[in-house]
């Protein structure tokens, strides 16, 4: 049984949401039109639900990661997949 | 099936050529007397451990290498065809010079005949498709996924947005920015092959990984160690993961793995995107510049 860990988070367990948030970021940029600050926040409470149900990566043992338990963790990349995009979009002055 | 169509010199034809297979593939098997090559597999799955927990990533991305790479190639090839057959408005044909460009047909959907689910929901969904293709390229070296995947996914958004708004596409994809993310990927697919072949002499040698040489395979002498540990720390380290399983734990790294999926999900996403692209909104540089 692994324990909840916040550290020593290995470095695959981080990288891959860097660059969840990065390709967010580059993929934002292309997106056009407005968005309403409530539609920001519906599409960001849907993809923490899609992250509960998505459940952290295998083999990912830290807090870092979205892991909390065996039974119960978070895709901590998919949530900065979509901050990414959110980012980008504000790059591109894709807001109201 | 119409048996009209194989009377004749086609019916002759398929019945050799259906001759031609029956013997090559009875005489294969005759000839196999229990002596089946088991292949290459098992060395496979017993080095999974210690490379990328997908055992499919390694076989595609690390045994495979420039084979998938070259079949991305193939849907450039369909992305090239499209472009000739319906974009011809940039690609002369000879003989063909005098006829005016396929003018492609007005596309401008009304966003108010949407019903209200589709109307409100067709920018989160394209939003939250796109994270998705980035969650299954980042899982791909740990669960299935990878970079071919996560093109699709993606393109799968990009074919939303035309569906539902026409020409207003939310996810505002560009064919200079297509043709740019294309190039990028090939690019950083091919040259991940450089450190590893200046290094071993072996093209795409996984040095972040560096099965051979590292000794962390145990009974595996391999080469005498080649790669410098920067780069084995460079492409290695950012990967580390802690696998535990029934038979132990390893500290394992996909090495450059992960990395060629990136450039992999850029092939795809630039060559499917542009065929949706070339199909749906047609190729016209005028109205590119207009925009």
């Amino acid at each position: 049984m692994i324990e909840l860990q916040l550290f020593p988070a290995l470095a695959g367990e981080v990288t891959t949401i860097v660059i969840a948030l990065v390709l967010g970021i580059l993929f934002g940029t292309r997106f056009q039109g407005g968005m309403s600050k409530r539609m920001v926040g519906m599409v960001f409470g849907l993809s923490i639900i899609a992250a509960i149900l998505f459940e952290a990566p295998i083999f990912t043992w830290s807090l870092i990661a979205g892991f909390i338990n065996e039974d119960f963790s978070i895709s901590l990349a998919f949530i900065a997949a979509t901050v990414g995009i959110f980012i980008g979009m504000l790059f591109r002055g894709g807001h109201e | 099936m119409d048996s009209k169509g194989l009377k004749g010199s086609r019916g002759i034809i398929a019945v050799i050529a259906l001759m031609i297979i029956f013997v090559g593939v009875s005489t294969s098997l005759l000839q196999l007397n229990g002596n089946v090559a088991r292949g290459i597999s098992p060395e496979y799955n017993e080095l999974a451990p210690y490379e990328a927990p997908n055992n499919l990533a390694s076989w595609v991305y690390d045994y495979r290498g420039f084979d998938t790479l070259i079949e991305t190639g193939v849907i450039y090839v369909g992305a090239l065809v499209s472009v000739l057959a319906i974009g011809r408005g940039i690609v002369r044909v000879k003989g063909v010079e005098g006829d005016a460009p396929v003018a492609p047909s007005s596309m401008e959907f009304n966003v108010s005949t949407l019903n209200v689910i589709l109307k409100y929901f067709g920018v989160p969904v394209i939003i939250l498709l796109v994270a998705y293709a980035l969650l299954v390229l980042t899982g791909a070296a740990t669960s299935g996924g990878g970079g071919f995947q996560c093109g699709v996914i993606f393109s799968s958004a990009y074919l939303l947005g035309m569906i539902f708004y026409g020409r207003k596409n939310p996810l505002n994809l560009s064919k200079k920015f297509l043709i740019a993310i294309g190039g990028v990927g090939w690019s950083i697919y091919a040259l991940l092959g450089l450190p590893g072949y200046l290094t071993t002499g072996y093209w795409q040698y996984n040095v972040g990984a560096d099965l051979w040489t590292s000794g962390v395979i145990p009974g595996v002498d391999g080469m005498a160690a080649v790669v410098p540990d920067i780069l084995r720390q460079l492409f290695g380290d950012p990967f580390r993961l802690l696998l535990v399983m029934s038979d132990g734990t390893y500290a394992s790294t996909a090495g450059i793995v992960p990395l060629i999926n990136i450039g992999e999900a850029f092939n795809v996403i630039g060559a499917i995107c542009l065929i949706f692209l070339v199909f749906v909104y047609g190729w016209n540089d005028e109205e590119e510049k207009s925009r």
